[in-house]
Order: C-alpha cells, then sequence, then structure tokens
C-alpha cells in the first residue's frame, strides 16, 4: 500500500514537472494527463474511488481533450525558449517556496480538516463514497450546488454570446 | 421565505431569458420592464422583512437587517443598471456604436449576478460564500466584455477575466488555509478556532490581496481604469457601485466573522491602506482626459473613504460605511446616468468633450455638477454627510492624521471634479452645437438618483435606521 | 484450491437468477485472507489471461463475423477461402498484419505515434476487466462501474487525438478532430441514459443493475423512459465507436483512413482490435443496464417455459444478447448512409441531448413515485 502510493506520488510529481518543463505544449498536456492519473490511483488508495473515477473522467477524458484540441487546432510550434532565471522569475519562485513550506508545515502539524469523527473510513465504506457525496451536495451544500449551476449556465450563455460567429 | 428576494431575481433571470427565446425583436422591448418590475418586487420583499431576521438551510443562510441593507444597495445599483442600458438595449440611441445587443442575455446574466451578490452577503460558510463569489463576478466578465467586436471591451474583458481568476485563486488559496486551521467551513466557528499564527498571517495576507482586487484597493487596482473604459458605460456603473458593494460585503464577511476575533488591532493596517488608496487614486484622477478613466480612479479613491468605515472597534463605522455607500450609489449613478445620457447621443468620452454642456442641455449640466460636488464632498450633499460620518469612525479611533490626510484628499478631488464642471459651464460651446434630445428613461434615471443624492443627505434618519440596523443584526450577539 | 474447476462449472452450470456475483478479485482476495499465496497470484493470473484471451477472442470473431455479414449484406460469400467458410481469416489477417513492416511517418512525433495505439487498446482492456460476463466471470466488480466504463472509454479520445496529431498529416488531424468533436458531443447523452438505468436501479455497480433485473429486465419494467434511453444511449453509442452511419473520422472518401492513415501493420491492428472490442464493449453495456445481464428471458407464469430457459447457463445469455447486439450495429454499418457533419451535430444537439434531459426528469420522477413496476 505504502509503496503504491510513494510509487504513484513520484509519478504525479514527475509528470506534473513535466508539464512545467516539456517544450511541446502536447507533451505538457500528456504529463497532465499522466499526473492526473496517479492522482486518480492515490484516491483509490484512500478508498474513494468515485472521487478518483471523477479525477480521471473530467480531467483526463473532458478537459484534457478540450486542451488537445485547442493546442492542435492553433497548432503551437515549441518555442525553444527555457526558462530564464532573471529577477521576477526568482521572486516568483520564492514566493512559491514560501508557500509550499508554509502548506506542508500546516499538513505536518496536527490540522484536521472538516467535522472530526463523521467521515470515517468505516463510515464511508458502510454508505458508500458516493452516497455519502450525493447526502452533503444536495443536503447541506443544496445551495451553492445550485448556484452553481446558475454559474455554469451564465457561462455557457457568454461563451456563445463572446464566441458566436456574428450574423449579418 | 427568507431567501424570496433572491428566488424572485432567479427566477425573474430565467424568465428574461426563456422569453427573449420566443419574442420577436420587437417584443424584446419590454424584457428590460420585467427585469426592473423583478428588482422592484425584491426590493420591496427585503425592506418588507427588513426588521426580521431568519436563518434557511441550518443556518448557512441567514438574513439579518445589515445584509438587508447592503442587499437594497445591490438591488439599486442593479436596477440603475437596468435603466442605464435600457436605451442601448432597445436601439434607441443616436451613436450606433453605443448600441448593445442581445438584450435578453444581457438583464439575465445581470440579475444572476446580482443573485450572486445577495447570496454573498447572506452566505454563512467557505462554500456557499466563494461559490455566490464567483456568481457575482463571473457574470461580469461577460458583460464587460459584451462589445466584443470594439476592441477596447475584448480587452477589458480578457483584462477582467486573467486578473479575476487570479485573485479568485489567490483568495481561495486563503479560505482554504483557514478552513485547514479552523477546521471548519462556517464562518462562526472558524472564526473561534483561529489564533494568530503564521500560517493564520498568510491567510490574511492572501485574503487581503484577494478583496484588494474586486475592491480595487491600491496596489492591487491596475486592472480598474482598462476594465472601466472598455466595458459598456451602464456595465462600468455597475462595476463602480454594484461589484465594489459587493466586495465590501465579502471583506466585512471575512474580516469580521472569521479574521476578526483573532486579530485585536486592524486599525492601523486599514488605515494605511486608505490611505494610499485615496491618496493614489486621486493623483491619477487628475491627469485623465478619458471620462470613464477618470471616473475608474474617482472611484478608486472612494474605496479609500470606504475602507475607513472598517476603523474603529468594529463594528462603530459600519453605520458610517453603509451610509456611504447608500450615498456614493446615488451620487456616482448619477454621474453615471449623465455620462451615458451624453455617449448614447454623441458617443463622446473625453472629458473635453463636455464643454459647453451647460448651453445645449442645462438640466442635466446642473445634475451632473450636483453629482460631482457630491463626489467631492460638498455640503449639504449626501457625499459630504457621508464623509462627515467615516471622518468621525476614524477621528474617535484617534487616528487624527487619518482624518487629515482624508481631508486633503477631499479637497484635491474638489479641483478634478471641477475640471469637467469648467468644461461644462466656462469652456464655450462647438459653433453649431444644438441641444441634445433626453431619453425619457434616462430622464428619470437622473431624477431618481438626483433625488437621491439630495435626499439621503438631508433627510434625517437613514443613518439612525442603519445604525439600528447594525447594532440588532445576529452577528452582534455571535461575533466577539 | 483448484482453480480449473470454477470455470466449467460457472459457465455451464444452468442460470439461477438468486445467483451472488463472485468475482476472480475476489477469489483472489479472499486467497490472500487464507494466507493461500499460490491462490492469490493464481487468481491474479486468471483474470489478467481471462481478460487478454477475451480480448483476442473478440478481435478474431468480431471481424470474422463483420466481414462475413457485410458479404452477405452485400449479396457476396466474404471470406471462403482459408479453412471451412473462411473460419481461420481473421488469423491469416492478424498473422499478415504481425509480419507487416512498421512504417512510421519521417515528421512524425515518434514517442506519441508510437503510445497511441498503445493508449487506445489500454482503455479498451481497462472495461473489458469490469463487465460481468457471468455471476462468476467477472474480473473486478467495482462499486462504480458504470461511471468507471465512462471514464475509461473517455480515454480512447485522448489515443485518437494523440494519433491524428502526430502523424503529421492533415488527414489524421482531420479525422482526429473529427473524432475528437464527435466523442465528446455523443458521450453527454449517452451518460445520460447511463444516469437513467442507474436511477431505476438505484446503483452504480454492474452486478448490482443486473440483481435489479431478477423479476424483469428494465427494458420492460420501466415504461417508456428505458426505451428512449435505450434508444438514445444506442445512437450514441455508435457515434462514440465512429461506425457508420456516424463513420466521419475515418470517411475513407474525403480523409483517406481518417486519423490512422499513417498507421501500419500491428499498431494499426491495435486501433482495429481496440475498434472492434469497443464494439463488444457497447453491446455488453447495453445487455446489462437494458437486457438483464446474463439473466434469462422468463415470462411471468410460465413455469414450464422459464425453467427451461433457466436450464439455459448466464454466460450464454449473455454471449448470445451480446451477439445480438453487435449484429444489430453491423447491421446498421451496412445499411445506413454516412451523415454529414452538421447533421451528425445537430442530431446530438438538437434533439438527442434535450431528449436525454426530459427522459432524466420523467425517470427521477418515475423513481421518486415508485411508478416503475
Amino acid at each position: 500500500m505504502l509503496l503504491t502510493f510513494y510509487i504513484l506520488g513520484t509519478v504525479s510529481v514527475l509528470s506534473a514537472l513535466g508539464v512545467l518543463v516539456c517544450r511541446s505544449p502536447v507533451y505538457s498536456a500528456m504529463s497532465l494527463v499522466c499526473s492526473f492519473f496517479c492522482l486518480g490511483g492515490i484516491y483509490i488508495l484512500m478508498n474513494v474511488e468515485f472521487v478518483a473515477v471523477i479525477q480521471i473522467l473530467v480531467y483526463a477524458g473532458a478537459i484534457l481533450v478540450l486542451f488537445l484540441f485547442v493546442i492542435m487546432l492553433l497548432n503551437i510550434v515549441p518555442t525553444g525558449e527555457s526558462v530564464r532565471f532573471n529577477l521576477p522569475v526568482l521572486i516568483a519562485f520564492g514566493i512559491a517556496v514560501g508557500l509550499f513550506a508554509q502548506i506542508s508545515g500546516l499538513f505536518l502539524g496536527d490540522i484536521q480538516f472538516g467535522p472530526k469523527d463523521v467521515y470515517t473510513a468505516e463510515a464511508i465504506s458502510e454508505e458508500g463514497s458516493i452516497g455519502l457525496i450525493g447526502r452533503l451536495l444536495y443536503g447541506e451544500f443544496v445551495l451553492p450546488f445550485e448556484a452553481i449551476s446558475i454559474l455554469l449556465l451564465v457561462a455557457v450563455i457568454g461563451a456563445v454570446i463572446i464566441g458566436k460567429r456574428r450574423l449579418n | 421565505m427568507f431567501m424570496l428576494p433572491e428566488l424572485i431575481i432567479v427566477l425573474t433571470a430565467f424568465v428574461v431569458l426563456l422569453l427573449d427565446l420566443f419574442f420577436a425583436e420587437e417584443q424584446k422591448k419590454i424584457l428590460p420592464v420585467l427585469a426592473l418590475i423583478g428588482v422592484l418586487i425584491a426590493m420591496g420583499n427585503v425592506i418588507f422583512w427588513m426588521p426580521e431576521q431568519g436563518v434557511v438551510f441550518g443556518g448557512r443562510f441567514v438574513f439579518d437587517s445589515l445584509g438587508a441593507w447592503f442587499k437594497l444597495i445591490f438591488l439599486a445599483a442593479s436596477g440603475a443598471t437596468i435603466l442605464l442600458s435600457w436605451d442601448r438595449l432597445v436601439g434607441k440611441v443616436s451613436d450606433a456604436g453605443s448600441r448593445l445587443e442581445h438584450p435578453g442575455e444581457f438583464y439575465s446574466i445581470l440579475l444572476f449576478t446580482l443573485s450572486g451578490m445577495m447570496f454573498l452577503i447572506s452566505a454563512r460558510d467557505l462554500v456557499t460564500l466563494y461559490v455566490s463569489l464567483e456568481l457575482a463576478t463571473i457574470p461580469l466578465f461577460v458583460l464587460v466584455a459584451w462589445k466584443r467586436e470594439n476592441a477596447f471591451s475584448g480587452e477589458a474583458g480578457l483584462k477582467y477575466v486573467i486578473l479575476g481568476i487570479l485573485s479568485s485563486a489567490v483568495l481561495i488559496y486563503g479560505l482554504g488555509i483557514l478552513y485547514a486551521l479552523g477546521g471548519s467551513m462556517v464562518l462562526e466557528e472558524i472564526g473561534k478556532n483561529l489564533s494568530p499564527s503564521p500560517a493564520f498571517w498568510l491567510a490574511t495576507a492572501l485574503i487581503v490581496a484577494g478583496i484588494g482586487f474586486k475592491l480595487a484597493l491600491v496596489p492591487f487596482h491596475m486592472w480598474a481604469a482598462d476594465v472601466y473604459q472598455g466595458a459598456p458605460t451602464p456595465i462600468t456603473a455597475h462595476l463602480s457601485v454594484a461589484s465594489k458593494s459587493a466586495g465590501l460585503a465579502l471583506m466585512f464577511l471575512l474580516f469580521f466573522r472569521v479574521l476578526g476575533p483573532a486579530v485585536s488591532e486592524w486599525n492601523g493596517f486599514l488605515a494605511i491602506l486608505a490611505t494610499i488608496t485615496m491618496t493614489l487614486g486621486n493623483g491619477v484622477a487628475i491627469v485623465q482626459q478619458n471620462i470613464k478613466r477618470f471616473m475608474a480612479f474617482s472611484s478608486i479613491s472612494q474605496a479609500g473613504y470606504l475602507i475607513m468605515g472598517f476603523i474603529g472597534p468594529f463594528p462603530e463605522g459600519m453605520p458610517a460605511m453603509i451610509f456611504y455607500l447608500l450615498a456614493y450609489l446615488f451620487t456616482n449613478l448619477l454621474v453615471f446616468a449623465v455620462i451615458v445620457f451624453y455617449a448614447n447621443e454623441t458617443g463622446a468620452e473625453a472629458i473635453s468633450d463636455y464643454r459647453g454642456l451647460s448651453r445645449t442641455n442645462p438640466l442635466m449640466a446642473l445634475a451632473m455638477m450636483i453629482g460631482l460636488f457630491s463626489l467631492a464632498g460638498i455640503p449639504p450633499l449626501s457625499g459630504f454627510v457621508g464623509k462627515f460620518f467615516l471622518f468621525s469612525v476614524a477621528s474617535k479611533a484617534g487616528l487624527h492624521w487619518l482624518v487629515a490626510v482624508a481631508a486633503v484628499n477631499s479637497t484635491v478631488s474638489l479641483y478634478y471634479y471641477l475640471r469637467i464642471v469648467r468644461q461644462m459651464y466656462i469652456e464655450p460651446a462647438e459653433e453649431n452645437a444644438v441641444r441634445l434630445p433626453v431619453s425619457p428613461v434616462l430622464a428619470s434615471t437622473v431624477g431618481l438618483t438626483l433625488l437621491g443624492t439630495v435626499l439621503v443627505g438631508i433627510l434625517p434618519g437613514f443613518y439612525e435606521n442603519i445604525a439600528q440596523s447594525v447594532a440588532a443584526a445576529e452577528w452582534w450577539s455571535i461575533g466577539r | 484450491m483448484d482453480m480449473l474447476d470454477f470455470f466449467p462449472s460457472s459457465i455451464l452450470q444452468a442460470a439461477d437468477t438468486s445467483w451472488q456475483t463472485v468475482t476472480i478479485a475476489q477469489r483472489a482476495s479472499s486467497a490472500f485472507r487464507d494466507h493461500d499465496l499460490s491462490g492469490t497470484i493464481g487468481y491474479l493470473l486468471l483474470g489478467l489471461l481471462f481478460t487478454a484471451g477475451l480480448l483476442t477472442v473478440l478481435g478474431l470473431v468480431l471481424i470474422y463475423a463483420e466481414r462475413k455479414l457485410a458479404g452477405h449484406f452485400q449479396c457476396r460469400l466474404g471470406p471462403m477461402r482459408v479453412g471451412w467458410h473462411g473460419i481461420l481469416q481473421s488469423a491469416a489477417d492478424g498473422l499478415k498484419l504481425l509480419l507487416k513492416e512498421d512504417i512510421v511517418p519521417e515528421n512524425a512525433d515518434k514517442l506519441l505515434h508510437l503510445g497511441a495505439p498503445v493508449l487506445s487498446l489500454m482503455a479498451t482492456v481497462l472495461t473489458l476487466a469490469i463487465l460481468p460476463l457471468s455471476p462468476t466471470l467477472q474480473v473486478v466488480d467495482l462499486n462504480i462501474g458504470v461511471i468507471y466504463v465512462t471514464a475509461v472509454t473517455s480515454l480512447g479520445v485522448l489515443a485518437i487525438l494523440i494519433a491524428g496529431w502526430s502523424s503529421n498529416n492533415k488527414w489524421s488531424l482531420l479525422g482526429a478532430m473529427r473524432a475528437g468533436a464527435q466523442i465528446i458531443s455523443y458521450e453527454l447523452s449517452a451518460t445520460l441514459s447511463l444516469l437513467v438505468m442507474v436511477l431505476l436501479s438505484g446503483s452504480l455497480q454492474l452486478s448490482e443493475i443486473i440483481q435489479s433485473q431478477s423479476d424483469g429486465w428494465w427494458i420492460w419494467k420501466s415504461h417508456l423512459v428505458g426505451v428512449i434511453a435505450f434508444v438514445t444511449f444506442l445512437i450514441s453509442t455508435t457515434a462514440e465507436l465512429n461506425r457508420t452511419p456516424f463513420d466521419l473520422p475515418e470517411g475513407e472518401s474525403e480523409l483517406t483512413g481518417g486519423f490512422h492513415t499513417e498507421y501500419s501493420g500491428l499498431r494499426f491492428a491495435f486501433f482495429f482490435l481496440a475498434e472492434f472490442v469497443n464494439m463488444f464493449v457497447a453491446s455488453a453495456l447495453i445487455v446489462t443496464l437494458f437486457f438483464g445481464g446474463w439473466m434469462p428471458f422468463y415470462i411471468g407464469g410460465w413455469d414450464g417455459f422459464n425453467s427451461i430457459m433457466g436450464l439455459i447457463p448466464p454466460g450464454i445469455w449473455f454471449a448470445g444478447k451480446s451477439a445480438f447486439f453487435i449484429f444489430l450495429l453491423m447491421w446498421f454499418r451496412w445499411t445506413f448512409p454516412r451523415l454529414r457533419i452538421d447533421q451528425l451535430m445537430s442530431l446530438e444537439w438538437k434533439i438527442l441531448l434535450p431528449v436525454g434531459f426530459i427522459n432524466i426528469f420523467l425517470a427521477a420522477l418515475i423513481v421518486l413515485f415508485e411508478w416503475h413496476f
């Protein structure tokens, strides 16, 4: 179990790095797919198969396909530019490292996400992760859930309005 | 049932969107009427329930009198935006470049962002808060880029999207850390569990940056001028009033429900933020030539005054802030109504284009002058009264230097507001200038906002009412 | 533990609707719990072998079936030379493809060009693993089976897009673009139909969906809702398979071979195999969701008839039902003319999707008020 986690974690981090390092956007996108796959694997290790599958379905199956579509349609050629270390990049790098250190510090400390002793492994396996997620989405969080649906509608309308070809 | 105003707005938006599908081009003129009726009903609803308090969804949505004031401001600002954009959407403008298309989609998106703002001030947990914030901002990206064939509008939309998303990312990073520290989604619970630590300060910094973007506080104001200039003018008005009020609502919720209990001393920090915001806004406004860019920097400096309301032993300053927001709402919309009127007829946006307006349209020029004077804070207009209350908050908190800075800034602002008055009253009109026709809708908008600008300052009772609402609001018993 | 004995017994045992599902993965884990190392490894190997064997057998059988059917639809005999009635034709074809020169275009993106067929086949194999061919013939039984199928099949699009782009050929790219647009669009209504069945059966687990049909298949039980879902699923799954009348991605008269124009030899065989096995996966899903999976065909009250039907083992039921739908898909191919791209898109977005939305709404009502039988 632990070994699987480390393998998946390492591959995930390496392919996330690949997204940044690869010069060809298509390779970057494929590295991202690989990274998402490993994340999906880690979710399965955590017994939340639903999240794992949704991760693959939504990211690898839908969003990355759209990315690839755009990349291929735009026919972006690799520029051959590499990252230069000038001052702004260094500052951004510093901030990123600082944030990372801070977040890791948080996780290493004794923090508890969410209410204690409610979503234990037993509770999840008893009702199934989908049941629990569904109960939360349509129970406690129904207001933001519905608000998101309006938000998506607005996004669709906006995309059509802005992207539509002009009718003469 | 306390969610009824929001539901009415969402329902109206859907009705407008659906009717747009079935209506012929000629019939679409009724859509703004429908949208306005929805807003008015919701407004009546909010006023009806104002004295009460109600909880929906187990405390995730709370209606209180303080939130009701915010909701009224959002509703009034959106109603005014509907009025301002009316002529442009039904095609009754002389300047073809000002015309806007797709009325059904325009009004429904406007109403959706309004509903997002109203959900925002009632939200009591992080998820609802963040989702309603996005519901309030994402539709604005679309509205800003509505005239996409116009290069300025497209640029504004792009800038607004990218910086808006960036600020949301920064904000949610901060909220995520708060969730980890507080161990709860509920704002009050997080507030109770927090204590100052490095992670807490990191979260605070990220949240301040996120809110700073939304409110266009210096140094997060870079997007404002370009976006205000490129957006269709009614949307600029909406951004400068409704969006700013939503930013204040967000700041209020996060600062004083979540971060407040852990931090005892905000005043110095807020005073510095207010000082640099108003000073830079004023300083840059002096040299602007385009009236929309000018109003952008003017509204940046106004935001500087507004956040003075957070100073002091909380919530002493809140009534002053809400009162000033009310005054700012009417005043700014009055100025924008005249700008929209002028742009509708001529398409002109430069300050120098306004010369001689008092000869051709004396009433419009007078309204504009009153609005500008109120923005500058000249008694007895509402802007002066509002500033008076705000400055007294700072002075009560012992920040006399801030009062001095703000007073100096007000004087400076008078100088550049007078630049426009000079163009209208002293500079001669063009040789062949004729009287520009005023559409009934815009005339009534100007009339209503003018009435508001004057009455809010003169009528007693507004401030007392707001102060009572603030004192009675639900958080007061739970808060610190 | 003798693993050889469950194979014949499970396949040939008479169908009994009260059967409990015992998957190969469950056998492996129970062997693991009993510290039976050889059993664990044996069952794991069995699972692998089963999937690989199924892939091979399906490839051989389906390609032969398609060629033979095509022949008869066109009043020809089809392959006749290799073996009795050409029965060894696919094996001979496979051998030929294996021995063919594997050409990679000079300007192609080598790594992705080589990787795409593997990714395509991988997506297919991953779905094979969870298909419940009979109560005991299922490699794993995930509790999120239906979403898993959707997720994994959506990876096939990635493979096609990568194949088209990396070939550095305009026909390939155009074909890949068409395939991508088509699959993404039709995936929506396919998923909506799947969700209708999930609503009705109350589970995402394929074995449970089958068990929920022990008193009647969903196509009968669910009034019109199931029928509409079945029809939309059939249409959209045909489109997802890129088969005629939706075979624009490889419309040979305009795009040479579509996304696999530049592929030859074994790599072409991979795409080909994936396409045919996907057809089986689609049919197997239709059978599982709408036609009772491995359940026998019973008629209420006809005890004699039912007992005869019950004698037929579940594996055979499943195979027979799937064979029927595979035949249906092949029948489509040799009957319908190809759609134009705009017709294809308006069929999905203006007809199937709204119908799907209304259907899922009706299904929710039916489930809420328990109107189904």
